[in-house]
This record gives structure tokens, C-alpha cells and sequence, in this order.
């Protein structure tokens, strides 16, 4: 073969590849000349909903794990490319044959920089055995501990440091990860976890510099950027609460010269027409927009973007408590069958959200791109919940409800529990309408704070609640996990044997095709079951100044992943 | 004088006492819990947390224990943000205060000269002018003003003409304050005009007014010293509460400017139920409140000798 011939098949293969798995993004509006962005060199001014906890030990809003995924560098990361694991903090790994025990080589050189740039010390495997230390310490009352207890022993010493009651005595030696020199760690898991290396991808698994934070103290720590170190590709250098975020180039990262941004400036909004006219001012390069935002922007013909989170929606029933007409079954079918999910998104968010043909998002698939599409393949290529109100199925089922009940439509007794906002009180009136076209219900709509409606979800002091979920790893257990009798986030009291046992031999069976069988067996028990009512899943809208030419990405299990964004010209 | 002062701190710490004892317990009667988040947590990090924040105690102990460590001006640890509450509010309070101040000033000279002069021009070109400020002034509520100010001379004139003129949002240079400024003090200032025209007006027709005038004083004379100094007493009444008000700053104008104030506290701490918060912005603002009310008093004996500061 003649050397042209091999750079042409090398540059085939080269495309074929990246159009394959082409995740991070590419202006869509590049050189168009609508928004040409914020004026500052080298800098990104970028919308952040939630910024309030920056320790990583303590963090729990995706916005925030966001933030540390640029500040920090936990042992693995995904890549902006195609969300998959790639080498961080370790720059390789092996694992035993059995998948309990794993030894990760850290990366020698790297750094900690502090919030003016300077180096205070390296990192190494102790770093690591300290952070996650902090997150099982009870004082510290973290709230993403138990990302920590996939360790061996992690759980019985929180409980014993806890004081909870007969919990025998576990030291934190005896929990399973160790630093067997600076730079090797070791770990050792409490049951063979097939997504382990999503678990440590978290940023609450983020190092910590142990000398640095006896300086400051536990309480002090990270709640300025001047009382935090940093080791990731940016450092923090100014925090204004509530308000802005600034995070710059750190040049001490191991893979700092691939990264070409300056600086970003992470803003958070309180009113959606003040970013919207800051975007349009100049004064903002991303932003996340509504559906009627999106209209105006399309209307001049700018391109909007899309952003899957791997967030699914559904209503919550309560099905254990048999004083509530919502505990029957037949009557939640035909709740569900009297949805017309399409006209709910139309009216409601007016975006590309989609009805949601089954429950769990954003999770790949075994042999298909998502595992969303291989629980459609075996259903028949059906949705397991229909797009479009099935009037008809929706009245036979209803008719079923009644008799079981004894009652009469106009005595059936529904009341959707929602959170203030808007949107909320739109979308249940939305629903409400629906149920009062096709059944004839007067379903009642009650409006709480979102404090108190999470107690009352809690208490199962509820019909119907909306509510949702975000995938942590990807892994269909991180979403299907949840409606096993004894999970917390199970606010239905649905408890159903075949369920639990289905969960059970997932999180056993080795062989990844057989498992996934098993989570589409879950998918479907959900929906004869229905203890939720699956509605949509979400797909954002936000818009992105022309400043931003490429490289950066939003994914499941990475809102923001800006480190490798390219400017334009 | 002395005794009165004193009289009136007492009082002022009284009512201050009271205020954090019906907060404390009205916060403890709101339904839900601050840890419950979109996901749930074990019982024992529940607890860890509730240890934390001496939630675990009966609400009799954490009252006191609130009391106590408010006498030390220790205002507790927020819990949504982990950090010190005191922290927080004075951080926030300084953008917030700065923006009031800048508010405040605008109201007041504007707000009097606009009074004075339409009370001086009665039925003229310029009184119909003055209340009609006014009249928009009290009217459109400010996150009306505050969108369409950003949307016109933020946003429209940089199209128009290019220039960053007056910046959209943000905080941070004097061009930052400008259109926030105006948007908050313009209620302030249709109150003041409105009342300085009513109590110029009653000042103008008095009997000394009259004698002065009799006495061949010059118009301008007659203007500031007379009539200036009584007519504004109604306008140092009114500015000791919004003064309070203005400083420690609106959820509204701050969000709509994206400011780093301290009025977003007020409503976000109670929706989500951080208790320190809450309790730490009441006890600020009602105490920032009180101290203005007893300026304001005080500052009557300056103005007007008449009023006798004694019992």
C-alpha cells in the first residue's frame, strides 16, 4: 500500500471514529455574527444555578460538583469527548480478578495551588485517604458520605463514629483504601461494583491537602477561595456568594497546556430575563434559556442548543395506603393512559423535552447507544407510556378503577401536590385539565413550598407529586435502584418482592448482557405497576455566544465540562 | 436628654428580644426540614446533621442557646451555605448599603427640591410636572422599572449606538449602580416629593410665613430658612424606616440587576429553611430598623427645637 493511501484510510478511520463518539461541541452559530459574546480576553462569563458549597466533602448540587470538576481532579474523570472514563489524578489502574480490590497509580508532579496561583505542595495518594476520611467523619455531616462506603468497611464505621446504637467498633484504618506510598493507593470494596470507576469519578471523591486543612480547620474550609487548595485544571480566585464564581488557568495542571481558556466566570441568575438581556447585551457567553426565550432566539434564527442531563421525570403515587383512591392501580393506569405528554411539553416548556417512553435516562446501553433504547427494543420498538392521551384505554381502565373503588367519577378524590413556581402550578393545571377532559375527575391542585412538599413526599402524605431524578453514574442501578422497598428515595411505599429480588440479582450477575435483561425486566414491573408515572425527560436549551467556538461539553453526570473550550479567533 | 436616650435603648433592646423570640419560634412552626434535599440521606447522616446544627436539642435548649450566643453577636452557621451568618450579612450588607445610600440620596434632594418646587409653583406647569414623577413613582412597581430601564438604556442603547453605556447586570463599578440606583429610589422619591409638596404647602400659608413675608424678607430667604426647616420634619419621619429598608436591600431590583445584596436572604433563607439565616437577617434588619427609628427621633430635636426630647 502506498504511503498516500494509508494517510487516507488513517484520516477515514480518524472521522469515522470522532462520528462515532463526537459528544463535545462545536459552535453551531459559529462565525454568524448574531452574539459574538463577552468583550474580556480569554474569558468565559458562564450561568451556574447553584453555587453555595464549595468543600467539596460537602457539596451536593450537580452545579457545584460542576465547578469542582474544573477546580479539582478526582482519580478519573470523564472525558469531554465522549463521557467516557479517562485518567485523572491516576494515570492507570489494575483491579483484581474478583473486582474488589483496585490499585491506582497517581500521577507524580501534579500540584496543589492555592487562590493566588502559587504551589503549595503535591499531591499524592495520602491526599486522597484524607478526603475520604473527612467524608466518613460524622462531625463533618456529610451529605454525599455514602459515595465513600463502597469501600470495605466504609458504612460500619460511619455507624459505629455515628454512635448509632449496637454498631460494633470499626477503626478508621480497618475501612478499604489505603496510601501504600505516595503515589500508589490501594482500595477495597465492600461487594463487587461493576461502575466503581464512576463512583470515584464524583467530585466528592476530590483530594483533599490534609496540612492545609488542619490550617484552616473543618469548619473554615473552602468557604473562601483563600481557604481551599486546588488541583484541577482551573483555581479559584474570587467568590462573591450568590453571585459569581471566578476560576482561572491553572498552569501547575498536569495537562495545562492542552488548555487554552483563561478564565471563567460562573454567574448565577435569580430572574430569567436579566441573564436573557445580559446574553444579548455582551455580557454573558452561556446561558440556559425557557421555552419562550428559545422562540424569540430561533425567530432570528440563531441556533439554539440542547443539553440532556440523564434527568427523568415522573409523578410520584402514593400506592401503600389504601384510604387513597390513588392506591388503586387500575385507577393510575388510567391516570397515565389519559395523559397526553405531547401537549404537556407544548404547553408547559415548550422545548425539545420528550415524552418519556420509559423511566431511566442518560444511562449507555450494552449494545446499544443508551440503555433507554434496548428497554424500547424489547418492548416491541413500544413506548412502555404513551406519547399521546390513549383516550380510550384510559376509560376502559378507569371503569375498572370505579368498580373496585364503588364510586363515581365525580367521587373520585385526586390532588396533585406541587412546589410553588410558576411553571409548576402550570404544569399540574395542565395535567389537571387533562384528567378533567378525559375521566371527568375534579383532580384538586395544592400548592407548597418546596420544603415543606419534600416532608409531606417523605411522610407519603400525598396523591400525586412531581417529581425527578438525575442519574450519579451511569449505570442503570443509579435510577432503578430507587423503587426497591427499603430505598430512601422511594416516597410511593411501593414494595414489590420480584422488584427487590430483580435489583438483587443485578447487582450480582457479571455478565453485562444478562444484567441489563434484568433492568428491562425492572423497567417493566415499573410500568404494569406503576408506583410513579413516568411523564418526560428533559432536554435543556441554552445558548452559547459565537466567543465559544468548540471543545466545550454538557453531559449526563457533567452539567458543565468547559476545561478544553476553544475560543474563536 | 441623656435620660431619654436611654429610655429609648432600652426600649429598642426590649423589642429586639421579643423580635428574636417570635422569630425563633415562628421559623421552628414552619412545615418541612431544612435536610431534606431532592435526594434522600441515611438516618445517621440525618442526625450527624442535626447534631451539627444543635437541632437534636428540644427547642427550649436551642432557644437559649440562640439567645445566648446572639448576646455574644455570634448569629450561628447558615446552613445552606456552611459559612458564619455574620459573615454573610456584612459581605452582603456593604453592596447592599452602598447601592441604598446612592438610592437614598437621589430620593431625598430630588424627592425635596421636586416637593418644594411644586409647592412654591402651585397649579403650575412645574407642580404638574413634579406630581406626575411622583405619581409614576408610586405606581409602577420597581421590577417593572428595573426591566424596562435595563431593556431601554441598557440593552436598546448599546445597540443603537454600540457603547456599554450603562452595564445590564453585575456589580462592581460606579456604571453598575447607576440604573439599580434609580430603580430603587425612585418609590423613595415620589414618597418624598409628594409629602414635602403637601407639608410646604400647609408651611406656606401659615401665619409666620405670612409676617415674614410682611417684614420684607426676600423670597429666597423665606424659602430656606422658614419654610425648608418645618416642612421637612413629615419627610425625616417617614425616611428612618426606609432608610432600613432601602439599605439592607430589595429581593426584586437585586435580582433583576443580579446584585450581591443582602435582600435575596430574605427570601431564599426562608424557602430554605435555614434557620440561622432567617433568624440572622431578622435580628439584622430589626435592629438596623430600631437604630434608625431612634436617629430619626433624635434628630427631630436637632431640626426643630420645639420638640422637647424628654418624656
Amino acid at each position: 500500500m502506498n504511503n498516500r493511501l494509508i494517510a487516507w484510510l488513517l484520516c477515514l478511520v480518524m472521522l469515522l471514529a470522532v462520528g462515532a463518539v463526537a459528544y463535545a461541541e462545536t459552535n453551531p452559530n459559529a462565525g454568524a455574527g448574531y452574539y459574538p459574546g463577552t468583550s474580556e480576553k480569554g474569558a468565559i462569563s458562564v450561568e451556574c444555578s447553584t453555587m453555595s458549597v464549595m468543600n467539596t466533602i460537602k457539596m451536593t448540587y450537580s452545579t457545584e460538583l460542576s465547578i469542582a470538576r474544573h477546580t479539582q481532579d478526582c482519580l478519573v474523570k470523564l472525558s469531554s469527548v465522549d463521557n467516557q472514563i479517562v485518567p485523572a489524578a491516576a494515570e492507570s489502574w489494575t483491579s483484581s480478578e474478583d473486582g474488589l480490590t483496585w490499585t491506582f497509580k497517581i500521577r507524580e508532579g501534579m500540584k496543589w495551588v492555592n487562590s493566588k496561583g502559587e504551589v503549595i505542595g503535591d499531591v499524592t495518594a495520602n491526599d486522597f485517604v484524607f478526603a475520604w476520611r473527612e467524608l466518613l467523619n460524622p462531625t463533618n455531616a456529610a451529605e454525599y458520605y455514602a459515595f465513600a462506603t463502597v469501600f470495605k468497611n466504609a458504612q460500619a464505621y460511619y455507624d459505629y463514629a455515628s454512635g448509632v446504637e449496637g454498631a460494633e467498633e470499626v477503626k478508621i484504618e480497618d475501612v478499604g483504601f489505603r496510601a501504600e506510598d505516595d503515589y500508589t493507593l490501594v482500595c477495597e470494596l465492600e461487594t463487587y461494583l461493576p461502575y466503581f470507576l464512576q463512583y470515584v469519578k464524583f467530585e466528592v471523591m476530590s483530594p483533599v491537602y490534609e496540612p492545609f486543612y488542619n490550617e484552616v480547620g473543618a469548619d473554615n474550609y473552602g468557604t473562601s477561595p483563600d481557604t481551599m487548595l486546588y488541583c484541577g485544571a482551573f483555581y479559584m480566585t474570587d467568590w462573591v456568594l450568590e453571585n459569581t464564581i471566578t476560576t482561572v488557568r491553572n498552569p501547575y495542571w498536569w495537562d495545562a497546556e492542552n488548555v487554552s481558556l483563561e478564565k471563567i466566570n460562573w454567574v448565577k441568575y435569580t430572574d430569567t430575563n436579566a441573564k436573557f438581556n445580559a446574553f444579548l447585551g455582551g455580557e454573558m457567553d452561556l446561558i440556559d434559556i425557557t421555552g419562550d426565550q428559545r422562540a424569540s432566539f430561533e425567530a432570528e434564527g440563531f441556533n439554539v442548543s440542547n443539553y440532556v442531563g440523564g434527568y427523568s421525570f415522573y409523578l410520584y403515587c402514593v400506592v401503600d395506603d389504601p384510604s387513597r383512591d390513588i392506591g388503586n392501580l387500575n385507577l393510575r393506569k388510567a391516570i397515565s393512559y389519559a395523559f397526553d405528554r405531547t401537549q404537556i411539553i407544548n404547553t408547559v416548556f415548550k422545548n425539545d423535552n420528550e415524552s418519556a417512553p420509559s423511566f431511566a435516562l442518560g444511562i449507555s446501553g450494552v449494545n446499544t447507544e443508551t440503555f433507554g433504547e434496548a428497554v424500547l427494543a424489547a418492548n416491541g420498538g413500544e413506548p412502555l407510556y404513551p406519547t399521546t392521551s390513549n383516550e380510550e384505554l384510559a376509560k376502559e381502565y378507569f371503569a375498572k378503577a370505579l368498580e373496585e373503588l364503588g364510586k363515581t367519577a365525580d367521587q373520585i378524590d385526586i390532588t396533585f401536590m406541587t412546589s410553588e413556581g410558576t411553571q409548576n402550578e402550570l404544569y399540574s393545571q395542565v395535567m389537571q385539565e387533562q384528567l378533567r377532559r378525559v375521566l371527568g375527575i375534579e383532580a384538586k391542585i395544592e400548592v407548597l413550598t418546596i420544603t415543606e412538599s419534600r416532608a409531606r413526599r417523605n411522610a407519603h402524605n400525598y396523591d400525586l407529586f412531581a417529581g425527578g431524578w438525575g442519574p450519579d453514574y451511569n449505570d442503570p442501578m443509579t435510577d432503578l435502584e430507587l423503587w426497591t422497598t427499603t430505598n430512601g428515595n422511594n416516597h410511593t411505599g411501593y414494595s414489590n418482592a420480584a422488584y427487590d429480588e430483580l435489583i438483587e440479582k443485578a447487582k450480582v450477575e457479571l455478565d453485562p448482557v444478562a444484567r441489563e435483561q434484568l433492568f428491562i425486566e425492572a423497567e417493566k414491573l415499573i410500568a404494569e405497576d406503576l408506583p410513579i408515572i413516568p411523564m418526560y425527560w428533559r432536554h435543556e436549551d441554552y445558548v452559547v455566544s459565537e466567543k465559544m467556538a468548540e471543545g466545550y461539553a454538557r453531559l449526563p453526570f457533567q452539567a458543565y465540562n468547559l476545561i478544553y473550550t476553544k475560543l474563536a479567533e | 436628654m441623656l435620660r431619654y436616650i436611654l429610655k429609648r435603648v432600652v426600649y429598642a433592646v426590649l423589642t429586639l428580644f421579643v423580635l428574636i423570640t417570635l422569630v425563633f419560634f415562628m421559623m421552628r412552626m414552619l412545615p418541612g426540614d431544612p435536610f431534606l434535599g431532592e435526594k434522600a440521606i441515611s438516618a445517621t447522616a440525618l442526625a450527624n446533621m442535626n447534631a451539627k446544627y444543635g437541632l437534636d436539642k428540644p427547642v427550649f435548649v436551642q432557644y437559649l442557646m440562640y439567645m445566648g450566643n446572639c448576646l455574644r453577636g455570634d448569629l450561628g452557621v447558615s446552613i445552606t451555605y456552611n459559612r458564619d451568618v455574620m459573615g454573610i450579612i456584612s459581605e452582603s450588607f456593604l453592596v447592599s448599603a452602598d447601592l441604598g445610600v446612592r438610592a437614598i440620596i437621589f430620593a431625598v434632594i430630588i424627592g425635596v427640591l421636586l416637593g418644594a418646587v411644586a409647592a412654591v409653583k402651585r397649579g403650575s406647569a412645574w407642580d404638574s410636572f413634579s406630581m406626575f414623577i411622583a405619581m409614576i413613582g408610586v405606581s409602577v412597581p420597581s421590577f417593572i422599572l428595573g426591566a424596562l430601564l435595563q431593556y431601554f438604556l441598557g440593552l436598546q442603547l448599546r445597540k443603537a449606538f454600540g457603547v456599554n453605556i450603562f452595564p445590564i447586570q453585575g456589580w462592581g463599578t460606579f456604571k453598575h449602580t447607576v440604573l439599580p440606583a434609580f430603580a430603587l429610589g425612585l418609590s423613595s422619591l415620589a414618597t418624598v416629593s409628594r409629602l414635602m409638596r403637601t407639608s410646604m404647602l400647609d408651611v406656606l400659608s401659615s401665619d409666620y410665613i405670612k409676617t415674614a413675608k410682611s417684614k420684607g424678607l426676600s423670597q429666597g430667604k423665606i424659602l430656606w430658612r422658614h419654610a425648608m426647616r418645618n416642612a421637612i420634619m413629615p419627610v425625616v419621619t417617614v425616611m428612618g424606616p426606609t432608610v432600613a429598608s432601602v439599605l439592607t436591600g430589595t429581593f426584586v431590583i437585586e435580582s433583576i440587576f443580579n446584585i450581591p445584596g443582602l435582600g435575596k436572604y430574605f427570601v431564599t433563607s426562608i424557602k430554605d429553611l435555614d434557620y440561622t439565616m432567617i433568624g440572622g437577617t431578622v435580628v439584622f434588619y430589626g435592629g438596623l430598623l430600631i437604630v434608625c427609628t431612634l436617629v430619626v427621633d433624635l434628630l427631630y430635636g436637632f431640626i426643630d427645637p420645639r420638640v422637647k426630647l424628654e418624656e
